[in-house]
């Protein structure tokens, strides 16, 4: 009888054990570690324009272009404001610059960014837990936060700098880390309205 | 007589005042392209699963109150990364830099645009000279079965073009004069699908 019981208690510690381990490496597998390098976003942008949902146009004579689209409208996008050509760098350091022409005196710019902050070392409570590597909300910050914009100069330039972590105050931590520039565009700061979208122009 | 002669002579003006209107506003919702967009260079950060909503409670100053453990569940746990980086330059051509990923590893570059082309002939309604905006387009490069392969010291350094991604049936997409959005970009591992990085900064 004692001898059964004994073997159960193993039989139940091998499976536990087996278990845990099985556990353990799923988890361990599925966190995988953070690139040991990446600099961030160095691109021109482009005009932003409204989203073509559903076609509106038939092409003609076009055998490599899809066979439908609309007309551009920028009702949704910015229409208002010129542009020459604008560039944006988010660099590793954490800095947001942003250069531009072609604007009027007195606009003002802010960049939108949609973010995806992974952080190692975190202290959790609920489950309790130190060091643990912790993958927040999304968040979706303009820099330089309002009131504060790129204003364009009397030559219509707009030259700008800012700071990561000055955008994500009050969370200025999640500025380090793991960061995921889910999107990016550049806004129209009096109404919203987004301006550029990065890409390229082929003429 | 003459009444009824005023009454039409002010319908007419009425009418040319509000077609005057109308043809300003569609004029004035068509944003001009930019003079020049020379590229678009990212590096890439690992892609982790969204956190929504939060599941763990933070106590780390500086950072949101609440989270989730970084995971890699419906993003790839598989390829390893130590920086990689992607070029579209204006002329339509497209290149990865790729290190410290696995020997064999195939990637393949996904990209959403949204395509602005001007001077296009068009059949319903009939026109020349358009501006067409056609509908967003996911593609992923290079189109072949294998993609980007990773040789024996874990890189990529390969390139292709947005014409070929595209294919034939839109290829044209990316011939002048074309205003190309990037919306988004991202790697995926071929063997399983699953998108492992996007662009952003490790800080």
């Amino acid at each position: 009888m004692k001898k059964q019981g004994a073997s159960v208690v193993a039989v139940a510690t091998v499976i536990g054990l087996t278990t845990l381990l099985a556990t353990a490496q799923g988890v361990f597998a599925a966190q995988v570690s953070f690139p040991k390098l990446a600099r961030g976003l160095n691109t021109w942008l482009v005009r932003a324009m409204d989203q073509c949902s559903s076609s509106t146009l038939s092409m003609v004579g076009q055998p490599h272009l899809p066979s439908g689209g609309c007309p551009q409208t920028n009702l949704v996008t910015e229409d208002t404001l010129g542009m020459n050509f604008v560039k944006l760098r988010v660099t590793a350091r954490g800095s947001i610059g942003l250069f531009g022409t072609g604007f009027t005196l007195g606009d003002s710019l802010r960049v939108r960014l949609t973010l995806r902050v992974t952080r190692p070392g975190v202290q959790v409570k609920h489950p309790p837990g130190s060091n643990k590597r912790v993958t927040f909300q999304d968040t979706t910050v303009e820099c330089p936060r309002a009131p504060d914009a790129f204003l364009a100069r009397p030559n219509g330039a707009v030259v700008g700098r800012t700071d990561l972590g000055a955008c994500l105050s009050p969370n200025t931590n999640l500025q380090t880390g793991n960061i995921e520039i889910i999107g990016v565009s550049l806004i129209n700061a009096v109404n919203g309205k987004v301006v550029a979208s990065p890409g390229v122009l082929r003429r | 007589m003459r009444i009824s002669m005023k009454s039409a002579g002010i319908a007419l003006g009425c009418a040319v005042l509000g077609l005057a209107v109308l043809v300003q506003q569609v004029s004035a919702a068509q944003a001009p392209f930019p003079r020049f967009s020379r590229f678009y260079i990212t590096w890439f950060a690992r892609a982790m699963d969204p956190c929504s909503p939060t599941s763990v409670s933070v106590v780390t100053p500086g950072l949101p109150a609440g989270g989730c453990l970084q995971a890699n569940a419906a993003t790839d746990s598989s390829i390893t990364m130590n920086f990689a980086r992607l070029i579209v330059n204006r002329r339509g051509r497209l290149a990865l830099l790729g290190v410290g990923l696995p020997f064999g590893a195939r990637v393949k570059v996904e990209l959403k645009l949204r395509v602005t082309k001007a001077n296009l002939q068009v059949k319903h309604p009939p026109g020349s000279n358009k501006r067409v905006t056609f509908q967003d387009i996911t593609i992923q490069c290079p189109p072949t079965p294998f993609g980007f392969v990773a040789g024996p010291r874990g890189t990529i350094a390969q390139a292709t073009t947005l014409a070929n991604c595209l294919g034939t049936s839109a290829s044209d997409l990316a011939s002048p004069t074309s205003n190309i959005e990037v919306l988004d970009s991202a790697l995926i591992n071929v063997d399983t699908g699953l998108v492992f990085a996007r662009p952003g900064v490790v800080r």
